[in-house]
């Protein structure tokens, strides 16, 4: 009886410093990508793409723009598209403003982007 | 470029061969022998401003050093065709106003194809110029007095002034008349080892005395003392700019590259208020001596999120990798670092920088780590990081690229779009197996999403174990027709799965056998079959791996035991390197632990633009509305079950700009630049990228 316990209790010390090297050497597994079990589940419908896309680029870049537009005027001058970080805007204002007007709309954001290739 | 300038390709020499190669040299000598030139002793403080850069055609066997940025784009974009950079480059000087007294104008000869010769040569005194005009006004046309500046050697020993290093003349002793200009003795002895003629000034040979740059400065080792954590609620109180600064050399080709190494914290700023937000940890290594207009500067992070930008630092293109043997498993472990000889330091500057939260990188207060722990603010706050980085590098003005992995494919396309939105235009990005849809890959999202973007991978990896029947004759070949079988077929059968647990007919289930190695029977209870359950049923008593299926191990075994054999088999070799790699090489040493996987993925919020998880395939789009110079290289594992390489192709494809948009996948996993064979096409690949971006002359 006795030595049939010291037994199991060496079976047990061994198994235990084992585990502890495991531990002590294992990685978390990475797992890139990854997400919470709470967020695994499917979009109801498939993502935009074409014009689906390509309107959801234009609500994006006209969000940027609005937030700048703080007075809410349909334009924006060089100092609030600054101020805004609206760099692309800010950078090449004098040439989106083509009519000289110290103001420029998002549809002269467009026009602009349009002559530089842009798909929009 | 300018008139009389020339690098023209090679034309065989015809009938008429100009025979006089290598006596041109010895005549020259000789009719110039008694002249003397005054030696300036004083060394000039006036910084080099110019970047000689040496290029090499193979199909010539020529060499060829301009200092001009203009010819220089010619040369990189491929406009001048066959020529590719050797690595090879000296310092000079641009002009004679910010050349020191004692710099010598530089002239140019073009040497007519019509002689049979077709190469250029130089030479830093006034006397062998005219001497060459005066000699052979029909072979070599003079095409410039002052190429660059540079200083002379003296003319009876060829010793060089003080801070400068001799750059010695050798000739390939055939009658078209080749000069390679070297710098270091070791390339000029394999030179002379390959046939090529020394001729210069002194036992060196020496010709120019190039100015020597950065290479002459100390490093500067660093201890940090901070405690950094990479917890939800830690910060840091304020942050400092501080990095320890070494200096390398890496041979790649045979040919040196020297480079500084910067090793430390930058602290990124609200570009509006100025408020620190995070001290980021990064590893920049920039290649001395090179012209910032011109020289590419690249941003390169993993993912996770929570992810230390480790794997790619030491596994892809930096100056020195992991050499792990994938898909071998039997290297001894810890991988061993060694140089890489497919470092892209070739190309560009390189910096791996860790998000916040990882590595050594934490958030300022009155942030916390979390507060960077999302979608938007992650991308955000690497915007800050970069746009700081440039400013304080005087990068504003280089062709600059973003290098993102995984979840750093996602943040790509989400800071990409803030970077164009304030005026930081990007000239490349390279996706490394992208999660740009999370929505899109049934590996992360569980239940009604069609896992038929895996088909192909599933596919490659019953190939890889023989499983496919009968054996594809061709890989890629195979590969497509089972794209088109996903498309056509098993894509809507997974959606009639889905809605209402119908399986197609047997035909189907029997091609999905011979496609895959997965029997029929499984196919039967999981017709929609996810990546997991592909890992433990692809192979008998094995699991595969996640990052790379073609890595198994038997069930039971340790590399088995953390549920990917592929990531168990590398993750402890880099967790191991980075820490003495920081310390010892790049003397930065610091006082807390580098961490490469931070718990962020459980708190990261993961909303974007109105969605519960991320779709950024609008936010790259943007990008290239914003600028449609902006190009892409998207990069997948063939053997990849974490993001497969015909969802990243299906998920691109919605943009609608292959011109734009260009998708290559290679054999590997997750990783591929891991695997030898892969890692120089990737590279290969990377670097057609650069060239097609490289600025405007």
């Amino acid at each position: 009886m006795k030595d049939a316990r010291t037994l199991r209790r060496i079976v047990i010390v061994v198994a235990l410093a084992a585990a502890a090297a495991d531990a002590a050497t294992m990685e978390t597994p990475m797992l890139d990508p990854w997400l919470p079990r709470t967020l695994r589940k499917a979009a109801p419908q498939p993502p935009p793409h074409g014009d689906t896309l390509k309107a959801q680029v234009e609500r994006k870049l006209r969000a940027g723009f609005d937030a700048a537009d703080i007075e809410h005027a349909g334009s924006v001058t060089l100092a609030q598209a600054r101020a805004a970080g609206l760099g692309y805007v800010a950078n090449n204002f004098a040439r989106i403003d083509a009519a000289g007007a110290g103001r420029v709309s998002f549809d002269d954001v467009k026009r602009y982007l349009r002559e530089q290739g842009a798909d929009l | 470029m300018e008139a009389g300038v020339n690098v023209r390709g090679h034309m065989p020499a015809g009938a008429f061969v100009w025979s006089c190669g290598a006596r041109f040299h010895s005549h020259l000598r000789a009719a110039v022998g008694a002249l003397t030139l005054a030696l300036a002793a004083a060394a000039s403080a006036a910084a080099p401003n110019a970047t000689v850069v040496e290029y090499y055609r193979s199909d010539v066997d020529h060499y060829f050093i301009t200092a001009a940025p203009q010819e220089r784009a010619l040369l990189d974009n491929g406009t001048l065709k066959g020529w590719a950079r050797t690595g090879v480059t000296f310092s000079a000087w641009s002009d004679a106003a910010s050349a020191p007294p004692d710099a010598q104008p530089v002239c140019r000869f073009y040497g007519r194809p019509e002689a049979g010769l077709d190469s250029h040569f130089y030479s830093a005194f006034v006397d062998e110029c005219d001497a060459v005009k005066t000699k052979f006004p029909t072979a070599w046309q003079f095409e410039s007095p002052n190429v660059f500046y540079i200083q002379a050697p003296d003319r009876t020993t060829g010793a060089c002034p003080a801070a400068t290093d001799p750059v010695s003349r050798v000739y390939d002793n055939r009658s078209d008349a080749n000069h390679r200009y070297v710098v270091s003795a070791t390339l000029r002895a394999s030179m002379q080892a390959r046939g090529w003629i020394p001729e210069g000034y002194g036992p060196q040979a020496v010709v120019m005395c190039a100015p020597q740059v950065a290479a002459s400065e100390p490093d500067q080792a660093l201890a940090d003392p901070a405690f950094y954590s990479t917890l939800p609620t830690a910060s840091l109180s304020d942050g400092v700019d501080a990095a320890a600064v070494t200096h390398h050399t890496l041979a790649l080709n045979g040919t040196p590259i020297a480079y500084t190494a910067h090793a430390g914290h930058l602290v990124a700023k609200d570009p509006q208020s100025g408020q620190a937000e995070a001290s980021f940890f990064y590893v920049a290594y920039t290649v001395d001596a090179q012209d910032s207009a011109t020289r590419p500067v690249t941003f390169f992070y993993n993912g996770g999120p929570g992810s230390a930008s480790v794997w790619l630092h030491l596994g892809s293109f930096g100056p020195r990798r992991l050499a792990t043997g994938v898909p071998e498993t039997s290297l001894p472990r810890p991988f061993q670092l060694v140089d890489n000889q497919e470092s892209l330091l070739d190309t560009t500057d390189l910096v791996f920088v860790d998000a916040i939260g990882t590595g050594l990188s934490e958030a300022i207060a009155p942030f916390t780590n979390r507060s960077f722990w999302s979608v938007d603010r992650d991308a955000a706050v690497f915007r800050d990081f970069i746009q700081r980085y440039l400013d304080v590098n005087g990068r504003m003005g280089s062709p600059k690229y973003l290098f993102g992995e995984s979840y750093g494919t996602t943040r790509t396309a989400v800071l990409a779009h803030l970077l164009e939105t304030s005026g930081t235009s990007l000239a490349g990005i390279v996706l490394q197996s992208s999660a740009l849809n999370y929505g899109s890959n049934c590996g992360i999202v569980t239940g009604a999403l069609s896992c038929a973007g895996y088909l192909p991978t599933y596919a490659a990896a019953g190939a890889y174990y023989g499983l496919a029947t009968p054996p594809p004759a061709d890989p890629l070949e195979f590969l497509r027709q089972v794209e088109l079988y996903s498309v056509t077929t098993y894509a809507p059968a997974t959606t009639l799965w889905i809605v209402s647990r119908t399986l197609p007919d047997a035909s189907v289930l029997d091609t999905l056998h011979s496609d895959t190695g997965i029997a029929q029977g499984v196919w039967q209870t999981n017709f929609n079959l996810a990546p997991g359950l592909f890992q433990s049923r692809l192979v008998p008593n094995a699991l595969i791996g996640r990052y790379d299926a073609r890595i198994s191990a038997p069930v039971g075994s340790p590399l088995a035991s953390q549920g990917d054999p592929s990531d168990t088999l590398v993750s402890f070799s880099f967790t191991n390197a980075i820490d003495g790699y920081l310390r010892n090489d790049l003397k930065y040493s610091f006082a807390t632990s580098y961490v490469t996987l931070s718990n962020a993925i459980n708190s990261w919020d993961f909303s974007h633009d109105g969605n519960e998880i991320p779709d950024t395939i609008p936010d790259l789009a943007a990008a290239i509305t914003l600028n449609p110079r902006l190009r892409v290289l998207s990069v997948n594992g063939f053997h990849d079950l974490a993001t497969p390489y015909f969802q990243t192709a299906l998920d691109l494809s919605r943009i609608g700009r292959p011109d734009i948009v260009q998708v290559r996948n290679y054999n590997g996993g997750h990783m591929t630049y891991l695997d030898d064979g892969s890692r120089p096409l990737e590279g290969a690949d990377v670097r057609a990228l650069y060239r097609a971006t490289a600025p405007a002359p």
